[in-house]
């Protein structure tokens, strides 16, 4: 009999935990403007509301699936403006994503190939209305780099590329950035022999930092590698 | 033609098809007997104006299913649920849902006017219920309010027990969404017509 009311209570409380992550009866908005880094707007710009939901669950029954969706849909317009309707997710929601130029909340895979990804987390809301900065889309750049081991050069390299990621996300309303990607390794960076492309924004700059030994003695280096074209190559020989 | 014109002519109308009415009622004694009419008809939602049913979504055609009492002379009590479905086509301007039902349960209350022998004009005025039931990629929810309607319908005799009936009903809703102030009444208001073709059986008198 007991086990029969515990089970009863247990699915219950599992049906109570299911409901839907969405309000009812209500909207909210977030306004915004896409600009690039000349100041000048961007038309046509894909945005869109995003949240997540970590693993929620009950004891004895601790994985119901997390919550990822898109709760609002919109495009910028001729100047670059959007206020974008949403629909509001409820308090069981750990995260709301503004995401610009992408629909997937962990991704830096742009819609529009020629920009980066912009998304601004934001924790809670505190009003209806929204109103984001204004948004920055930088352009799309690929790093070409050749690290190249010449047989007749003695040496062993240490080496770190450390170098702005397609995309950049922003904590609201606090600002806080984190943008960048380290990639370690030694000797030659593709055994092939072919260099490697880095997808990263123009206007930005890639540190590459490097420990050559040659005959006992290390020799340290950072070399700043300025992303200011579409394709930007780089080549080390040791 | 200028909007208070058709008032006038409508209340002219209704006027005349009264005091026939009322000619007809003391011919005939006056108190009618009790009436009870099942209805089932078809009707088409066609919604206007600057709100989110309007804009966002494209509805389909729906069964409209009730029961109307003759109770008090001529005076009628009608009851009616109806069903809509709609596909969201602008989830930019409403949220990102793929669809919707819309249920609708009203009360009302109507007066019938006989133009012809067969032949009867019925207004009446509704109150009721509506409930948007969402459909997202990622769970339901709902958005719901009240709404008065205004109908107008003609309806013809064929046999004894069963009617056809042609109208209109004029919804005007009021919807609890809380909404950005950006959006003015986007979100607060909707109206739409429902054009409708039915059939009314007698099944109690």
């Amino acid at each position: 009999m007991y086990k029969k009311i515990s089970l009863l209570l247990i699915l219950c409380i599992s049906f109570l935990s299911c409901s839907d992550p969405i309000e009812n009866n209500s909207r909210i908005a977030f306004e915004l403007k896409v600009i690039d880094d000349a100041n000048q707007p961007i038309s046509d710009i894909v945005v869109n509301a995003s949240v997540h939901r970590g693993a929620a669950g009950i004891i004895f029954f601790p994985v119901i699936p997390s919550f990822d969706g898109i709760l609002g849909v919109g495009s910028t317009n001729d100047q670059g403006t959007l206020t974008l309707i949403s629909l509001e997710p409820d308090q069981t929601v750990d995260q709301i994503g503004v995401l610009i130029n992408s629909d997937e909340q962990f991704s830096g895979n742009s819609l529009n190939e020629d920009y980066g990804v912009v998304i601004y987390q934001l924790d809670s809301l505190l009003t209806k209305t929204t109103i984001l900065p204004d948004v920055v889309l930088k352009r799309s750049a690929s790093l070409e780099i050749a690290i190249t081991d010449v047989p007749t050069m003695d040496g062993t390299l240490e080496y770190t590329i450390t170098y702005a990621t397609r995309l950049q996300q922003f904590q609201f309303p606090n600002g806080e950035e984190s943008v960048i990607n380290t990639i370690e390794g030694s000797g030659a960076l593709n055994s092939s022999g072919m260099p490697i492309t880095l997808e990263t924004l123009q206007n930005t700059t890639a540190i590459f930092s490097y420990e050559l030994t040659t005959g006992g003695e290390t020799e340290t280096n950072t070399i700043e590698i300025p992303i200011n074209q579409e394709t930007v190559q780089y080549a080390f020989e040791f | 033609m200028h909007l208070n014109f058709k008032i006038l002519i409508a209340l002219f109308f209704c006027t005349q098809l009264g005091w026939s009415q009322e000619e007809e009622e003391k011919n005939t004694g006056g108190i009618k007997e009790f009436e009870l009419f099942f209805e089932i008809g078809y009707a088409q939602p066609i919604p206007y104006g600057d709100n989110f049913i309007n804009k966002g979504y494209d509805l389909s055609g729906t069964i409209d299913v009730g029961v109307t009492t003759a109770f008090f002379y001529n005076t009628t009590l009608h009851s009616d649920i109806n069903i809509t479905s709609g596909d969201v086509t602008r989830p930019d301007l409403i949220g990102n849902i793929r669809s919707a039902n819309f249920t609708r349960v009203s009360l009302g209350l109507g007066y019938p006017l006989e133009v012809l022998d067969r032949l009867r004009f019925l207004p009446s005025i509704h109150a009721g219920y509506l409930k948007i039931g969402q459909n997202t990629d990622n769970g339901e929810f709902r958005d719901d309010g009240i709404f008065i309607a205004i109908e107008t319908a003609l309806n013809y005799r064929i046999i004894k027990w069963i009617d056809i009936s042609l109208g209109v009903r004029n919804h005007f809703d009021f919807l609890s969404i809380d909404a950005p102030s950006e959006t003015g009444s986007f979100f607060d208001s909707a109206q739409s017509i429902y054009p409708f073709l039915g059939l009314r059986f007698r099944v109690g008198k």
